[in-house]
C-alpha cells in the first residue's frame, strides 16, 4: 500500500514540525529559566530531580513516540479510533477510583511519575469525533447525528469533571468549533454568545438596571425597523442610548426604565396594529427572557460555581472588588511578572520575579509569565505568532486533505492548540479567568507533551498519508 | 454545502485572528505601554491595618477591658530561604529554641493553607515589651515581619461572665464570615464580647506598600491613595456598676449562684454576678489560656456557667408577690381577703405543709408571714377560675400573665445563650398526664414556686423590677451607650414592656413586701433607714439542702434598685439570700455598710463558705 512520499522525508510538512519544534525548544528553555537558581545549584542538565531535566526526557519519550506514531499505517488510526476511543472511556473511569491529589482525581500514579488519562483523552476524542464526521452517513447532518456528536464530546467531558478538573472539562468544548464547521446550527452559537455576554454583563456592574435598559432600547430599534423600513430606528436608538446615558442618576433610573418601557409598548401597539403580531411577541419574548436571565445570573452564579470558581470570575471581571492579598495575589504576580520585562526582557535567566517565586505554578501553567520577563515583548509576541502561524498552518493541512477523517482531525487538533494557547496566555495576562490549563509544547508536564505530541504525530502522518488517498 | 462550509472556515479563522492580536495588544499594554509594572525592583503588597478593638467601660466610665498591645511575627519561607539570617540572633531576641525555630518556620505547604511564598505566622502573641527590642533589629532578617493586633486586659478582673472573651477565629467562623475575618483574626467568643461582636470590632484597614525582591518595604504604592484606614471598634459603655460588682463577687465567694441587681427606672443591670466565677485576665489570649480553660471546664462546680443568666430554678416563695399581683387583678384576691392556715393546704390525700405564723387577714399578711395554704389556695381558684372541669384554660390565663412577666421565655438580655425558664402551660400537662386528667390539684405546688416552675435569676430580679415598678419593666440589658454607634440597636431597651396587671394592685404586694422585711421573715436583713421590700423564699430541693432567695427592691417610693439572689444549698431565704440582697443594696444606695450590726452580718456573709465545708450552723429563722 506504500505510495510515493509515504516513506521518503518529503511526504512530512516540514513547515509544521519546525513551528512545532521551535514551541517545544522555546518552551524547555523557559522550564530551564523558571527552575535554574544559582550556579552552586546547578548540577547537569539531565538531571532527574529538576523539573528541566525530567522534561528533556519526556521530550526524548515524545519523540520516540511521534517516531512510533508514523511507523503505524495511516488506515490503521481510522479503523480503530472507536476502539481507542472505548477503552480512554474506561480510564477516565477508572481513574475516579485513585486517590484524590490536590482535590482532583485525574492520576494514575506509577512509581513516582504520574499519568493524567484526560491529556490522552484529547486526542481519541480528537480522533472519534473526525471519524464519526467523515462516516458517509454524515454528510449532511441530521438531528441524531448531531446529538451523537455532541455526546462524543460530553461523555470525556462529563467523565473529565468528574475528577475535579474543571480547566480540561473546557477543553472538550472547544471541539464545538469543529462541529459548526462540520454545520452545526449557527444560531446555537450565536444563542451561546448571547447568553455569555448577557452573563458578563450582569456580572460587571453591581446593578443591572443599565442592561435591562439597554435590552428594552435595542427590541424597541428592532420593532421601528420592522414597522418603517428605514434609518429612524437608528436615530431613536442612539437618542435613547446618549439620553439613558447622560441623564442617568440615582433618582432618575426608575423614570428613564419608565420611559424606554413606554416607548417600546407603543412601538409594540404600532406593530401590532400593522399586523405584525408575530414578530412583535416574539421580540418581547425574546426581550424578556434576557432581562429575566440577566437579573438571575448573580443568583446562578452564587448558587451553582463553588467558591474558588466564583473567585476567580471576580478576579477576572472585577479586581478592585478582590483582596489583593488573597485571590488576586496570583494574577497580580503574574501581571508585574511579564509586564517588568518590557520591550526586551530582562535577559535569558534574570527573571527574578519568576525565580523567587512570587509568581504560582512558575513551571506549568504560568509558563508564560517566565516569557515575558526575560524575553520582553519581543518574546511574548514571538511566541504567540508561532503559535497562531503553526494552529493556521494546520488549518492549511486541513484544506488540502483528501480524507474527511483526516480534514476533520486536522481541525480537532485546531481548535483543540488555539483554546490552549488563549486560555493559558489569556489567564496570565488578565484577559480570561484563571483556568488551569498548560501551554502546548512549553508548560512543564509530561502527561501534557506526550498527549500533544501524539495529537501532532497523528496530524503529520495523516498528512504525509493524504496523497494514497483517493477523492 | 461546500459554500457554508467554507464560510465557515473564513468566521473561524477571522475568530482566531481577532484572538491572536488581542493577545498581543495585551501583552503590549502590558509590557510595553503600561510602565507601571515596569518598577522593576519593587512590587505591591497590601497589609492589613488592624482597628483596636472598642473599650468596654462601667456606667461610670471606669475601664472594665481595655486593649492591649501585642506582637504577631510573620514568616515569608522562600524570602528566608533565600537569604543568609543569623538564626542564632533571632532564637536568642526571640527567647525560643532552635527546635522551635525549625518546627514554626517548616510548615506543612502541601496544605492549602500555608504557602512557601506568602507570609504565615511565625510566633504569635509577643508582648509589647518583649517585642521592642526586636523590632529594632527586625530589619536583619528579612521574611521576617510582625503585625501589632490588640488583646483583651482586665485592669479590675471582675465580671468574667458578662464580659466573656475574645478568641482566635476558628476555620467555621472564617467560612462564615464570608471573607470577614482571616486567619489570625480575633472575634468575641462569648459575654459581651460576642454579643456586641459587630459593634466592637471595628473595621479593617488595608495599605498598599511597595516591597523589594527580597520583601523589604521601599514605600507606599501611588502615595497611599488606595489605602483606607482602619476604623476603631465603638466603646460600651455598660450599666455595670464596678464597685456594686466587686462587693457582689466577693460576697458570693465561696457560694454557688447568682446575683442580679438592676434600676427598675430603666432595666439596667447593675451587677451580674455567678459564683464560682474566675479572673478573666486568665482567659484573655495569651499562650497559658488553653491550659486555664481546660481547667475550668473540667471544674465539677462549672465556674464556666454563667448562672445568672443560664441557671433555670425553681423560684420558691419569692414567687408568691407575683402571684398575688395576678390573683388581685383577677379578682380571687381582694386586698383584705383573710385565710385561716390550718397548718397547711389540705385537698384529700394532698398536703402542702405550712408554719405556724400569725393570723393572715390581709394580702399583705400572706406574704409577709409567707403562707403556703394561702397560695394553693389563691392558685386553686386561679386555676379553676373557668370551672373545676376546665383547669386547662385557667392554666393557659395564668401563663399568659406570667409571660408578660417575662418568664418562661427569654428576656432579651443583651448576652448570648440566655435561657428560657419554664412556665407550665396546659398543652405541658396535657402532654404529660393526658388531656383530661389532671385537675389543679396536679399542678398546686406551682402557687408556691415549686414543681414544674423555673426560673432564672435574671428573670427573677426582672420580677422585682415589676413589682417596683408597679406593672411595667424595661429589658434587663448591660448596654448603657456605644459611643458613636448611629443605628438603633439599643432602642428595644428603652421601650417599656407592661405587665398585664393594673399598677392599683401592686400597693397590696409592696406593703407586705415592705413588711417583710420590717415583722416578717427578712427580719435579720433589715436597714434601718432605708425602707426596703423583700421576699425569702426557701426552695425545697430533692438533692440536697435548700436553697436560700431573695428577692428585693429599695426604697419603697422610686426604687432606686431591684435585686435577686440565689444560693444554692443555702437553706432559708433569710440565711444568705436576704443578707446578700440587703447589703447589695446599702452598698448601692449609700455607698458603704453602715453600724455594728450590719457588719457582723457582712462579715458573716464574707467568711460563709458552702463550697469546701458545708456550715451545719444557720440561725434560726422562719421560711
Amino acid at each position: 500500500m506504500r505510495q510515493r512520499g509515504d516513506s521518503e522525508l518529503g511526504g512530512y510538512d516540514w513547515i509544521t514540525i519546525a513551528l512545532w519544534a521551535i514551541l517545544v525548544c522555546c518552551g524547555w528553555t523557559m522550564i530551564f529559566a523558571s527552575g535554574y537558581l544559582d550556579q552552586d545549584s546547578f548540577t547537569q542538565l539531565w538531571d532527574l530531580d529538576k523539573n528541566y531535566g525530567k522534561q528533556l526526557l519526556w521530550i526524548g519519550v515524545s519523540i520516540a513516540l511521534i517516531g512510533f506514531v508514523q511507523l503505524i499505517e495511516v488506515k490503521f488510526y481510522e479503523a480503530f479510533t472507536p476502539i481507542f476511543y472505548g477503552l480512554m472511556a474506561l480510564a477516565l473511569i477508572g481513574v475516579l477510583f485513585t486517590t484524590a491529589i490536590n482535590g482532583a482525581t485525574s492520576w494514575y500514579s506509577i512509581g513516582s511519575f504520574r499519568l493524567q488519562p484526560s491529556e490522552f483523552a484529547k486526542v481519541t476524542t480528537a480522533l472519534m469525533l473526525a471519524y464519526f464526521l467523515s462516516l458517509p452517513n454524515n454528510k449532511n447532518l441530521s438531528l441524531n447525528a448531531k446529538l451523537q456528536a455532541v455526546g462524543i464530546l460530553l461523555l470525556p467531558a462529563g467523565l473529565v469533571l468528574m475528577q475535579g478538573d474543571a480547566g480540561s472539562t473546557l477543553v472538550y468544548f472547544s471541539l464545538f468549533l469543529v462541529l459548526f464547521l462540520a454545520g452545526m446550527d449557527a444560531w446555537l452559537y450565536a444563542l451561546g454568545l448571547v447568553v455569555a455576554a448577557l452573563s458578563i454583563g450582569a456580572l460587571l456592574y453591581d446593578t443591572t438596571w443599565w442592561l435591562v435598559n439597554g435590552v428594552i432600547i435595542l427590541a424597541s430599534a428592532f420593532l421601528l425597523n420592522t414597522w418603517r423600513h428605514d434609518m429612524t430606528w437608528l436615530g431613536l436608538f442612539l437618542v435613547q442610548c446618549l439620553g439613558s446615558y447622560f441623564l442617568f442618576t440615582e433618582d432618575t433610573f426608575v423614570l428613564i426604565t419608565a420611559v424606554n418601557g413606554v416607548i417600546l409598548a407603543g412601538l409594540m401597539l404600532v406593530n401590532i396594529g400593522i399586523k405584525n403580531v408575530q414578530s412583535t411577541l416574539g421580540t418581547v419574548v425574546v426581550a424578556a427572557t434576557s432581562i429575566l436571565y440577566a437579573s438571575s445570573v448573580n443568583y446562578i452564579f452564587n448558587n451553582v460555581l463553588r467558591r474558588h470558581q466564583q473567585e476567580r470570575i471576580w478576579v477576572w471581571l472585577r479586581p478592585e472588588k478582590c483582596d489583593p492579598l488573597g485571590p488576586l495575589y496570583n494574577l497580580e504576580q503574574s501581571k508585574f511578572a511579564i509586564g517588568s520585562g518590557g520591550w526586551t526582557g530582562k535577559g535569558f535567566l534574570q527573571g527574578e520575579r519568576t525565580k523567587l517565586d512570587y509568581v504560582p505554578e512558575q513551571s506549568t501553567d504560568f509558563i508564560f509569565c517566565t516569557v515575558g520577563e526575560e524575553w520582553g515583548y519581543l518574546g511574548t509576541s514571538f511566541v504567540i505568532l508561532v503559535f497562531f502561524g503553526l494552529i493556521f498552518r494546520i488549518f492549511q493541512l486541513a484544506n488540502r486533505q483528501r480524507s474527511n477523517f483526516a480534514q476533520f482531525y486536522a481541525y480537532c487538533v485546531a481548535a483543540i492548540l488555539f483554546f490552549h494557547v488563549f486560555i493559558n496566555i489569556g489567564m496570565t495576562i488578565g484577559l480570561v479567568p484563571v483556568i488551569g490549563i498548560p501551554l502546548p509544547f512549553i508548560s512543564y508536564g509530561g502527561s501534557s507533551l506526550m498527549s500533544f505530541s501524539i495529537l501532532m504525530g497523528i496530524l503529520i502522518k495523516l498528512d504525509s498519508g493524504r496523497l494514497s488517498t483517493f477523492r | 454545502m461546500q459554500n457554508i462550509y467554507q464560510e465557515r472556515e473564513k468566521i473561524l479563522k477571522g475568530v482566531f485572528a481577532v484572538v491572536a492580536i488581542m493577545l498581543l495588544f495585551t501583552c503590549f499594554r502590558l509590557q510595553v505601554v503600561d510602565t507601571s509594572y515596569q518598577q522593576q525592583h519593587s512590587y505591591r503588597q497590601a497589609v492589613v491595618l488592624y482597628p483596636s478593638r472598642g473599650a468596654i467601660k462601667d456606667r461610670n466610665g471606669k475601664l472594665l477591658v481595655v486593649n492591649e498591645a501585642m506582637y504577631d511575627l510573620k514568616a515569608t519561607y522562600n524570602t528566608i530561604k533565600k537569604n543568609d539570617i543569623d538564626t542564632a540572633a533571632l532564637c536568642q531576641l526571640l527567647e525560643i529554641s532552635d527546635s522551635t525555630f525549625l518546627a514554626n518556620l517548616n510548615k506543612d505547604f502541601r496544605k492549602k493553607e500555608f504557602s512557601e511564598k506568602k507570609p504565615y505566622t511565625f510566633l504569635s502573641q509577643i508582648s509589647a515589651n518583649k517585642f521592642a527590642p526586636l523590632e529594632e533589629q527586625l530589619y536583619r532578617f528579612p521574611g521576617f515581619e510582625s503585625t501589632r493586633k490588640s488583646v483583651r486586659g482586665y485592669p479590675h478582673h471582675v465580671g468574667a461572665h458578662m464580659l466573656g472573651y475574645i478568641s482566635e477565629a476558628n476555620s467555621k467562623q472564617i467560612k462564615k464570615s464570608n471573607g470577614e475575618y482571616k486567619r489570625g483574626d480575633y472575634l468575641g467568643t462569648s459575654g459581651l464580647e460576642l454579643y456586641y461582636e459587630s459593634e466592637l470590632k471595628g473595621i479593617k484597614g488595608v495599605e498598599h506598600v511597595l516591597k523589594d525582591k527580597w520583601g523589604k518595604r521601599q514605600g507606599s504604592y501611588k502615595e497611599g491613595e488606595l489605602d483606607i484606614a482602619a476604623k476603631s471598634g465603638y466603646d460600651l459603655v455598660t450599666s455595670i456598676d464596678l464597685e456594686l460588682q466587686e462587693y457582689g463577687e466577693k460576697l458570693m465567694q465561696n457560694k454557688i449562684g447568682a446575683i442580679v441587681a438592676i434600676e427598675p427606672s430603666t432595666g439596667e443591670i447593675l451587677a451580674m454576678v455567678s459564683a464560682p466565677s474566675y479572673d478573666p485576665e486568665i482567659l484573655a489570649v495569651n499562650k497559658d489560656r488553653q491550659k486555664a480553660y481546660k481547667g475550668l471546664s473540667q471544674d465539677s462546680l462549672t465556674p464556666l456557667f454563667n448562672r445568672a443568666l443560664m441557671a433555670q430554678y425553681p423560684p420558691g416563695s419569692i414567687f408568691k408577690p407575683v402571684l398575688s399581683a395576678i390573683a388581685l387583678q383577677e379578682g380571687i384576691l381582694t386586698p383584705d381577703r383573710g385565710m385561716a392556715c390550718r397548718g397547711g393546704f389540705i385537698y384529700g390525700g394532698l398536703r402542702v405543709g405550712c408554719h405556724g405564723h400569725a393570723p393572715i387577714s390581709t394580702v399583705g399578711n400572706a406574704i409577709q408571714y409567707s403562707c403556703n395554704n394561702y397560695y394553693c389556695q389563691a392558685f386553686r381558684e386561679l386555676v379553676n377560675i373557668y370551672g373545676f372541669y376546665y383547669p386547662e384554660k385557667g392554666m393557659d390565663r395564668l401563663a399568659d400573665h406570667l409571660h408578660a412577666w417575662g418568664l418562661g421565655d427569654k428576656l432579651g438580655v443583651d448576652l448570648p445563650n440566655e435561657a428560657r425558664g419554664h412556665v407550665p402551660t396546659a398543652d405541658y400537662y396535657n402532654r404529660k398526664h393526658g388531656a383530661g386528667n389532671w385537675k389543679f390539684s396536679t399542678a398546686v405546688s406551682v402557687g408556691i414556686g415549686q414543681g414544674e416552675l423555673e426560673i432564672t435569676p435574671v428573670q427573677m430580679a426582672n420580677m422585682a423590677c415589676i413589682i417596683a415598678n408597679r406593672g411595667h419593666y424595661y429589658i434587663p440589658h448591660f448596654a448603657k451607650q456605644l459611643k458613636g454607634d448611629t443605628s438603633n440597636v439599643l432602642q428595644k431597651y428603652r421601650e417599656k414592656q407592661y405587665t398585664k396587671v393594673h399598677p392599683r394592685h401592686f400597693e397590696p404586694v409592696v406593703k407586705g413586701m415592705a413588711d417583710v422585711m420590717t415583722a416578717g421573715t427578712g427580719r435579720r436583713s433589715m436597714i434601718s433607714d432605708i425602707v426596703l421590700c423583700g421576699k425569702t423564699g426557701t426552695v425545697e430541693n430533692s438533692k440536697g439542702k435548700d436553697h436560700s432567695t431573695f428577692i428585693a427592691f429599695a426604697p419603697r417610693d422610686n426604687p432606686k434598685i431591684a435585686i435577686a439572689v440565689y444560693v444554692e444549698n443555702g437553706g432559708f431565704g433569710s440565711t444568705y439570700g436576704g443578707p446578700i440582697s440587703s447589703l447589695m443594696i446599702e452598698k448601692f444606695l449609700r455607698g458603704h455598710i453602715e453600724g455594728k450590726q450590719r457588719l457582723a452580718l457582712e462579715k458573716f456573709i464574707l467568711n460563709a463558705d458552702l463550697v469546701n465545708k458545708p456550715k451545719p450552723k444557720p440561725t434560726p429563722a422562719t421560711n
